[in-house]
């Protein structure tokens, strides 16, 4: 085992790639590559230490976007060293709130946001260790409110 | 968007435009890539050169002065903006011909370096050229392969910046 590398398959990739150089401060190192209808065949973008292939949706090979499928499964938890600038950042740059920033029990800040394309991003910093007593009992309290929630 | 059937590679270059066209041009074999993926005719060694100015002509010259082939002719050189050129692989019949052509445009890293390689169109679907590849793998093929040599020559220009003391 070596590297795992998400490929995000995105309606106008072009657009998403600003958008993701604006809210995450993402570079794109290599070379882009596109077709005649000006489709992004492949290209990759480098958030932080990470590295995530992006390519325009090719219905026709079966390889679609979230937009055309009506939601995304998976999301990407990004550790920033500064939740609340960073949420405030993407959100500026066109990214929807879906969940506020908040300290979890589990020791960290975390905020959600939905990107325009429909990939959902938690953004998280580490607050502090939390020992498995603290664990245990911050899991159960929030297990206690959600069912009072209803 | 390039022609029908063709492909678009785009890279940025931490240098300036002038920079980055001489590069590409004058020490064009410095950074082409070697061995028979990139080298047009057996033994595919040799030396790959282009001739400035407008005419001038794409060469993989074999070593030992041997083998000359011509890949192709420039058709645009406008310094240091746009460069473009003819290109023939040597399995191309009369007529199939594709053509190959270069931006170099200021952008906030330096210079974003364009290829649009096009034409691909005048190959029946069968062509060797092609690889049995059509639609996006074709692209990724391609698009593949200039991107390696842009990876490469944005390498090369970048220390032939450092070499020069240069500062953008």
């Amino acid at each position: 085992m070596s590297t795992v590398t998400p490929y995000l398959c995105i309606k106008d990739a072009a657009r998403a790639i600003d958008f993701y150089a604006r809210a995450f401060g993402a570079v794109e190192p290599g070379a882009r590559i596109t077709d005649s209808t000006g489709r992004i065949g492949h290209t990759e973008i480098r958030i932080g230490d990470s590295t995530m292939y992006i390519a325009d949706e090719h219905p026709e090979l079966g390889f679609r976007s979230p937009q055309s499928l009506g939601g995304s499964h998976i999301q990407f938890v990004v550790s920033v060293p500064d939740v609340d600038g960073m949420v405030t950042r993407a959100v500026a740059a066109g990214g929807a709130l879906t969940r506020p920033v908040e300290d979890q029990f589990y020791g960290d800040r975390t905020g959600e946001i939905t990107d325009p394309f429909g990939y959902r991003w938690t953004l998280s910093t580490h607050l502090r260790d939390v020992s498995a007593g603290e664990l245990r009992r911050g899991a159960a309290e929030r297990e206690r409110q959600r069912k009072a929630a209803g | 968007m390039t022609a029908a059937g063709g492909v678009r590679v785009a890279i940025d270059v931490d240098v300036e435009p002038a920079v980055a066209f001489e590069v590409f041009t004058a020490e064009l074999d410095a950074w082409w890539g070697r061995g028979p993926r990139f080298r047009f005719v057996p033994p595919h060694a040799g030396t790959m050169r282009l001739e400035s100015g407008l005419g001038g002509r794409l060469l993989h010259v074999g070593d030992d002065g041997g083998r000359v082939f011509e890949v192709g002719r420039i058709e645009v050189w406008e310094p240091p903006r746009r460069l473009a050129f003819t290109w023939r692989l040597s399995n191309f019949r009369p007529g199939q011909v594709t053509r190959v052509e270069v931006r170099f445009e200021p952008a906030e890293a330096g210079t974003r370096v364009t290829v649009d390689h096009d034409g691909w169109d005048s190959l029946p679907p069968e062509h060797p050229a092609r690889h049995g590849l059509t639609g996006r793998a074709f692209v990724l093929m391609k698009g593949g392969w200039w991107g390696d040599l842009l990876t490469a020559f944005r390498t090369l220009a970048e220390t032939a910046r450092d070499h020069r003391g240069g500062q953008r």
